[in-house]
């Protein structure tokens, strides 16, 4: 925690399972054992120990909403989201300049000066241990024997009101001085010994310190003390029988009007007048649970716990009720963000398709929420609604979802495609006179990692293509982009490899019920989707001989099969004189034609073999290609087909 | 009404609960087995059996909690809404109570069954207990399988909802074991039996 937002981020994530808990626990006050209303705080301790909002998650309610809703409120900065890195006060890093600094600095002087508190309180106390006269330890020893329990050093001290055990490595039992100890207080605290419950003490003063301007957590601090001593009766209560019970209950109620101080580090047996009144009610209580009772003390711990660990993420930028305002929006879209980077090219895809501001904040980089936020507040004052700034050539056809073609891991964590959406009519000044072709507007995309968040740099403007040949635009072999292309010249031939890869993350959904259903186009982001991937290629041949000669080729053919890095060769087989191609999942391919008229009269390009895949899941790049040629049905060549430099981005 | 017949009909009531707990048949998005009328039985069957267990009465307010909330939740699917999902504090509050409902309810059935267990015994206890703690195991399993977050699980969404429906239909067949052993339990009270 570094500055008083993460800080309340922290507290008040702490703050919701504190709540669950007490009112799980006053639910089973009576129906589940003290070991399990003890026991139960360690979600909390867990909780309290694991960095709020960690990977974008929450536990209960949405914190890292409305923090960021109210820190952008107040400063007005958009650049920057609450944090936590560590659950504990870090020292803010500049010095403090604003009223919220000031805030932090007074939040962790307070944290420091409670914690340097109960330092020297625990320090006075084994001073005064140290000063003390040496107890007789005969009835110790006496009740440590019959009860199988360890003893410890044991003093006197003089103004002592009860029996405790401070420190935890070199524990010591204090005794009030001048009265006989009776026999079932000392097994109480030898009993907190055993179990080293001083320790718990520590934890519970450390997070009292920590969150000291959380009076809700205070409370909890207070029941957990309280639930420990209540725990400790309990595990007194199994080892005596009838009267004693009784009279145990009796001393219990003589401490009822006893001062306490609370010490860190220490156990005590009383704890003030209320909490032992509970505590007696308790023991009224008082039964052996049933052994199988741990079975389900343990679910429910289960079913508590691993929902509040585990947290859950905002999944869609909303609208929200209590915050209404343009702000509050992009403060949701900055929390709801992109965990995968799939997830940032569909918000950002999306953004682009629906012209809308919040979506493209999900995956924006923070430089540049500033700026986002000012358009789309500008444009809720105006009431346009519309991402301008996203430089579409046209009207996306937001019916047709969107590809990402040849996405491509250029580094570790930096991943770049080519987003293509299509346009409900030709780009200004562009028409053809064929529009019936779908038109494109495509623009390569970079996405990266910002700490835990995907974001998406566009690395230029939207291109606009037209698809010939094709109604909708096409996710396999889109001939009119760019492709990884792999070459290599033999005879009078050029063999030219086109590969091209298409994602996209689902977002068909049904509607309607019944006979009445339609698929549609669903425009909310999925910030941790994955890929649906498909890979297609197209294997061609170009004649770069003497127009004159094509008549001495009758037929050409090839095999053809991707080469990783230092990949043999492999043995390939002649396709023989057949017309058409195929392909198999490995990646190898084969294919051929009979050299007919169109032949000699054509430009000399000849389409050997094609096809695609899907579902591939993200592939790596052959480092080549193993090519046979044959021509006439003899083998002509054995080619190695090499990538070209303009890889799978550049347009041609 | 002798106590007799009491126990006959509460133990009724608390057979057919889990019937109504367990099996959802629907009508569009209306259960015509709603599981409040599965709490509203128990309920019932407490009412009935608490003169022979008194730990009985301490899941009263327990089960007078879920019938409400599965009430609601009822009355909403009847406008095409739910009432799981939206406040996970409840959802929570819910899940925790429904479980030590069950695992208390089937205890004390179990309880019962070793009271009045026939001369010649059968173990219906221990039977009654084994199948409630199979149970309660796997409706914690089912419950904690809903809510851990797909990115931590190494199963896919697919796998991870075919295990969810496969652990679920064992809930319903061993729901189905738990029937025919309250009713097994029943047949000790049947009116005009020998007193054990």
């Amino acid at each position: 925690m570094r500055d008083i937002w993460s800080f309340l981020l922290q507290t008040l994530t702490a703050s919701g399972t504190a709540a669950l808990l007490l009112a799980v626990k006053a639910m089973f006050r009576d129906k589940l054992s003290p070991r399990w209303q003890f026991a139960s705080w360690g979600i909390l301790a867990l909780v309290l120990l694991v960095p709020a909002g960690l990977g974008g998650r929450y536990a209960l309610v949405n914190w890292p909403f409305y923090v960021e809703a109210a820190r952008s409120g107040l400063t007005g900065e958009f650049g920057a989201l609450a944090k936590v890195i560590a659950p504990v006060p870090l020292p803010s890093l500049t010095p403090p300049r604003s009223a919220r600094d000031w805030l932090f600095c007074l939040y962790t002087a307070g944290a420091a000066l409670l914690l340097l508190r109960c330092t020297v309180s625990y320090a006075c106390l084994r001073l005064a241990l140290r000063r003390g006269r040496p107890a007789d330890d005969a009835s110790i020893r006496a009740v440590a024997e019959r009860y199988q329990l360890p003893v410890c050093p044991a003093v006197e001290i003089d103004g002592l009101s009860s029996a405790l055990i401070c420190g935890v490595f070199r524990p010591v039992l204090a005794l009030p001085a001048g009265a006989a100890a009776d026999e079932k207080i000392l097994l109480h605290e030898l009993l907190h010994l055993k179990y080293r419950d001083a320790a718990w003490g520590l934890v519970i003063a450390f997070f009292r310190c920590v969150h000291w301007c959380n009076p809700l957590l205070w409370l909890c601090a207070n029941l957990a003390g309280n639930d420990l001593e209540s725990l400790c009766d309990q595990r007194v209560l199994e080892r005596l029988e009838g009267e004693d019970r009784r009279d145990y209950g009796r001393i219990l109620l003589d401490m009822a009007d006893e001062k306490y101080a609370r010490a860190p580090g220490t156990s005590s047996m009383a704890n003030g007048g209320r909490n032992i009144r509970r505590r007696i009610e308790a023991i009224a209580r008082f039964k052996r649970y049933p052994k199988d009772m741990g079975l389900v003390s343990v679910c429910v711990v289960l079913v508590l716990a691993v929902p509040l660990l585990a947290g859950q993420r905002a999944n869609a930028v909303h609208e929200h009720p209590l915050f209404d305002s343009a702000d509050a929006l992009m403060a949701s879209a900055r929390t709801t963000y992109c965990t995968t980077y799939a997830g940032a090219f569909d918000a950002y895809a999306k953004a682009v398709l629906k012209e809308y501001i919040p979506y493209r904040a999900m995956c924006a980089p923070l430089a540049q929420q500033n700026a986002l936020a000012a358009a789309y507040r500008r444009e809720a004052e105006q009431g346009t609604w519309g991402w301008e700034d996203a430089g579409l050539p046209g009207m996306a056809d937001m019916s047709k979802g969107y590809y990402i073609y040849n996405l491509v891991e250029v580094e570790k964590n930096v991943w770049e495609g080519l987003l293509a959406v299509q346009l409900q009519e030709p780009p200004e000044g562009k028409s053809t006179g064929e529009d019936y072709y779908a038109w494109a507007a495509v623009q390569k995309l970079r996405a990266e990692k910002e700490g835990s968040r995907w974001v998406i740099l566009p690395q230029g403007d939207f291109e606009a293509v037209q698809a010939y040949g094709w109604a909708d635009i096409p996710h396999l072999t889109f001939t009119e982009l760019p492709a990884w292309v792999y070459e290599a010249e033999a005879e009078d031939f050029i063999v030219r490899m086109r590969r091209q890869t298409s994602a996209y993350v689902l977002s068909q959904v049904q509607t309607g019920s019944g006979f009445f259903t339609s698929t549609t186009f669903d425009a909310t982001p999925k910030p941790d989707g994955t890929f649906y991937m498909c890979s297609g290629f197209e294997l061609q041949a170009i004649y770069t001989g003497d127009p004159a000669d094509k008549g001495k080729y009758t037929h050409i053919g090839v095999s053809s099969v991707p080469l990783r890095e230092g990949q043999a060769r492999p043995v390939m087989e002649n396709p023989g004189l057949l017309n058409g191609g195929g392909n198999s999942t490995d990646g190898s391919g084969w294919g051929g034609q009979s050299l007919g008229s169109w032949w000699l009269e054509g430009d000399g390009t000849v389409f050997l073999s094609g096809g695609g895949a899907g579902n591939t899941g993200v592939e790596n790049l052959p480092a080549a290609y193993a090519v046979n040629l044959y021509l006439n049905g003899k083998l002509a060549a054995e080619l190695t087909l090499l990538p070209t430099p303009e890889g799978g981005m550049n347009f041609d | 009404m002798t106590d007799r017949e009491n126990l006959y009909k509460g133990l009724s009531h608390a057979a057919w609960g889990y019937f109504f707990l367990n099996f959802d048949f629907n009508l569009g998005t209306v259960s015509i087995f709603p599981r409040f009328a599965g709490y509203l039985l128990f309920l019932s069957a407490i009412g009935k059996l608490a003169g022979e267990r008194r730990d009985l009465l301490l899941l009263r307010p327990l089960c007078v909690l879920l019938a409400v909330w599965n009430g609601g939740d009822w009355l909403l699917s009847w406008g095409g809404g739910d009432i799981d999902g939206h406040v996970l504090f409840l959802d929570l509050l819910m899940a925790a109570a429904g479980l030590y409902f069950q695992f208390q309810f089937l205890t004390d059935m179990a309880a019962l069954a070793e009271t009045y267990r026939p001369a010649e015994d059968n173990n219906l206890d221990g039977r009654l207990r084994r199948r409630r703690t199979a149970y309660i195991v796997l409706v914690t399993v089912i419950s904690l399988f809903s809510a851990a977050p797909g990115q931590i699980m190494i199963l896919g969404d697919g796998w991870r909802t075919g295990i969810i429906l496969g652990l679920a239909v064992i809930a319903c067949i061993l729901s189905l074991m738990i029937m025919a052993g309250l009713f097994e339990l029943r047949k000790f009270f049947l009116p005009g039996a020998a007193e054990v």
